[in-house]
């Protein structure tokens, strides 16, 4: 059996409107897609990245620094996958 | 936001009938003018009781019911839609019903501290606006009001009351400190002149609705409830941003004309909605209007239609507690055709699925793949009991008139065969109990997936009639997903293979003398009028406010400039291309329609 793993990486929020209402979905729709806890922090603040409202709470603006931890048997390929579409600008730049 | 200086002194005003004219943000274009209606929606009465512990686990399946029963009322809301950034947004909001970490601090509540199902949403509620409020940013701090906005409908879901409809009369501006997108979507049946709010901004999910919807709206207009009174004549200036309450009488007139030119086009062709659609060479196109259980029966007929080209009877099964009976089938569908007669009424059969599901049915669990999996007339076939009492029932309403059974998603003749073996079942079972029912009911097919085009010569050999579904037939030759951010660019009606497929089509029915419709969205945008007729497709199937527009673009043309047109258009490599060209012709023959033409005409091109 595959045993749990944890990635943890730091990203920047770089599309203009930050994690947004339809930025956050797309995050929180493609966290949901994996067997792995996972969460963001930022500042003294973490969240559960499959909770929508969590990552809205967050308020991230353009330009705000997170960490991305995902834990469990697909960490690495979680992370991957996020981490990508974070730095993609969730499509809109 | 900033009252114009000198007419308005800074306290008092509220009793002086002087014109007042506030500034705010443009956010939806138009003018409208009228009547004030001011909403007052006073604050839900929360029921703070504590529970007996044995009541935990039921006040945990009521919560988990309530955030159902809402999140399917804003399904039933954004079904109502046309496809555009609307629906994303209620899209969002019910993903926040759905989420883990407020199910889990909610359900903590009820747990530990024993408080009611009411007592803990609204708590959580209250906890996660304290959050936001925090945000330095102003749109994360405006997401405040959709979490005030859910946890109302939530808690009035859990007292048992439908969350009250703001019922404004048609032609008010309506004025409210904000309005939920739900609440924006509803007033866009309604037919309000204009819209303002005190709070939100450009991105507010009000504005985004209203425009999309097309309602001149103005937001952020700060302190408007307390200057205008409902009943008060208001001037909503959403080009400009502008709000003028008790407007000067010469200015009204003026701004009347503004608004009479906006709306001149739009009128003539309403006024126009009843002559039917023929071509100026005389060939005549059959214009019919899509119609669900949730929206006004009158609307196709308001509207011109020639029918129900598209009723989508999957509404029937959604947002309540019990199945519809064959009783309700025969009832609702007989009320439909009683209105359309002697226009044909077409029924979709049950259209359900894991992507649009009903608590009543059980779906498969967490499909990896919706839009493949256990749906429509697949789910019909295997819940057969269900599918045979709504087939009674429609046979049974077909003696009152002209109903055709439309059956949805058939992909083979072993499907479109096992459909019919159970029309002829039903028929046998009314037979047996001695019900009236009509012999002779039309029964035809969705044409929906690559395969059902391909081989629709061999479909066109055992139905009546053919139904071009063009947004699943788009989403399942291109495959994509058009709700998907990511790659909704690549959702283009104009791609070859799909212009290949409904010509295809068209001739298929054309050479078995089976008519052929067209009943998806692009039926109702008016780029692609010319293109559809130019392929042989005469029946087209809209959203009824979509009727007019199209009928006078039709009766504007001819059918030869259309078929060459589209000659024209099959020749491109690409949906670029296609587009282009399609786009350039429209707008050179019909700006005005395609600038006042139906909600995703005005949402760029393809």
């Amino acid at each position: 059996m595959n045993k749990a793993q944890e990635v943890a990486e730091e990203v920047e929020i770089v599309n203009p409107l930050g994690l947004h209402a339809r930025a956050a979905s797309k995050l929180v729709s493609l966290a949901n897609k994996f067997q792995s806890d996972v969460f963001l922090t930022k500042g003294e603040t973490e969240v559960n990245a499959k909770s929508m409202l969590g990552v809205l709470m967050l308020a991230c603006a353009k330009g705000s620094k997170v960490r991305l931890r995902c834990v469990g048997v697909d960490a690495a390929a979680c992370n991957e996958a996020l981490v990508k579409l974070v730095r993609a600008g969730f499509g809109e730049l | 936001m900033n009252e114009a200086s000198g007419e308005f002194s800074a306290s008092g005003g509220r009793e002086a009938p002087i014109r007042v004219e506030l500034s705010g943000v443009a956010a939806s274009s138009g003018i409208g003018i009228g009547v004030a209606f001011v909403v007052d929606r006073r604050r839900v009465q929360i029921p703070r009781t504590k529970i007996e512990r044995e009541q935990i686990e039921e006040e945990t399946r009521r919560v988990q019911d309530a955030l159902r029963a809402v999140r399917q009322q804003i399904e039933a809301i954004k079904g109502r839609l046309p496809h555009g950034e609307h629906r994303q947004i209620l899209k969002a909001q019910q993903m926040m019903l759905r989420d883990p970490d407020l199910i889990e601090r909610t359900e903590t509540l009820i747990r530990e501290e024993l408080r009611c199902a009411e007592w803990a949403v609204s708590t959580v509620a209250d906890e996660i606006h304290e959050m936001l409020d925090r945000a330095d940013d102003a749109y994360f701090r405006e997401r405040r009001s959709d979490i005030i906005f859910l946890s109302e409908r939530v808690v009035l879901a859990l007292i048992g009351e439908n969350t009250p409809e703001i019922v404004p009369p048609p032609g008010s501006v309506v004025i409210a400190h904000d309005l939920s997108p739900a609440d924006t979507a509803q007033l866009h049946r309604l037919q309000v002149a204009g819209i303002v709010t005190a709070a939100g901004g450009k991105t507010s999910h009000s504005a985004i609705m209203a425009r999309s919807l097309q309602i001149p709206a103005v937001v952020g207009v700060a302190g408007v409830l307390g200057k205008v009174q409902s009943g008060e004549p208001v001037v909503v200036d959403g080009v400009r941003g502008v709000v003028i309450v008790r407007p000067a009488a010469d200015e009204v007139v003026s701004r009347e004309g503004e608004r009479d030119r906006y709306n001149a086009f739009e009128e003539r062709v309403q006024r126009e909605h009843a002559f039917p659609a023929i071509t100026q060479d005389g060939l005549r196109v059959v214009t019919r209007a899509n119609l669900a259980i949730t929206e006004d029966i009158e609307l196709g007929s308001r509207y011109g239609a020639e029918g129900i080209g598209l009723f989508r009877s999957e509404y029937m099964y959604m947002n309540r507690e019990a199945l519809p009976t064959e009783e309700e089938h025969y009832r609702t569908a007989k009320a439909v055709i009683r209105r359309y007669t002697p226009y044909p009424v077409i029924v979709r059969t049950f259209d359900l699925g894991s992507d649009k599901p009903s608590k009543l049915v059980s779906f498969a669990k967490n499909e990896a793949n919706p839009a493949m999996g256990l749906r429509s007339i697949r789910l019909a076939l295997r819940e057969r009991e269900l599918f045979l009492e709504q087939l009674r029932g429609l046979l049974r309403a077909a003696v009152h008139g002209p109903l055709r059974i439309m059956l949805p998603l058939v992909s083979s003749i072993e499907e479109l065969e096992d459909g019919l073996e159970a029309v002829e079942e039903a028929r046998e079972q009314l037979e047996a109990a001695g019900m009236a029912y009509a012999s002779e009911v039309p029964v035809g097919v969705m044409i929906e997936t690559p395969a059902a085009a391909l081989i629709a010569d061999l479909l066109a050999a055992r139905v009546d009639f053919m139904s071009i579904g063009t947004n699943d037939l788009i989403q399942y030759t291109l495959a994509v997903d058009r709700d998907n951010d990511d790659v909704d660019y690549l959702y283009q009606p104009l791609h070859p293979a799909i212009l290949r497929l409904i010509r295809a089509v068209a001739e298929a029915g054309a050479r078995a003398d089976v008519p052929v419709s067209l009943c998806g969205e692009m039926a109702a945008d008016p780029r692609y009028t010319w293109v559809l007729v130019g392929l042989g497709i005469t029946e087209l199937s809209m959203s009824p406010s979509a009727v007019p527009v199209i009928k006078h673009i039709i009766r504007g043309s001819q059918a030869a400039e259309m078929r060459a047109l589209c000659e024209e258009v099959l020749a491109s490599n690409s949906a670029r291309d296609a587009s282009a060209l399609v786009v350039a012709a429209m707008r050179r023959r019909f700006p005005e329609h395609l600038r006042h033409g139906g909600g995703a005409a005005s949402e760029g091109d393809d």
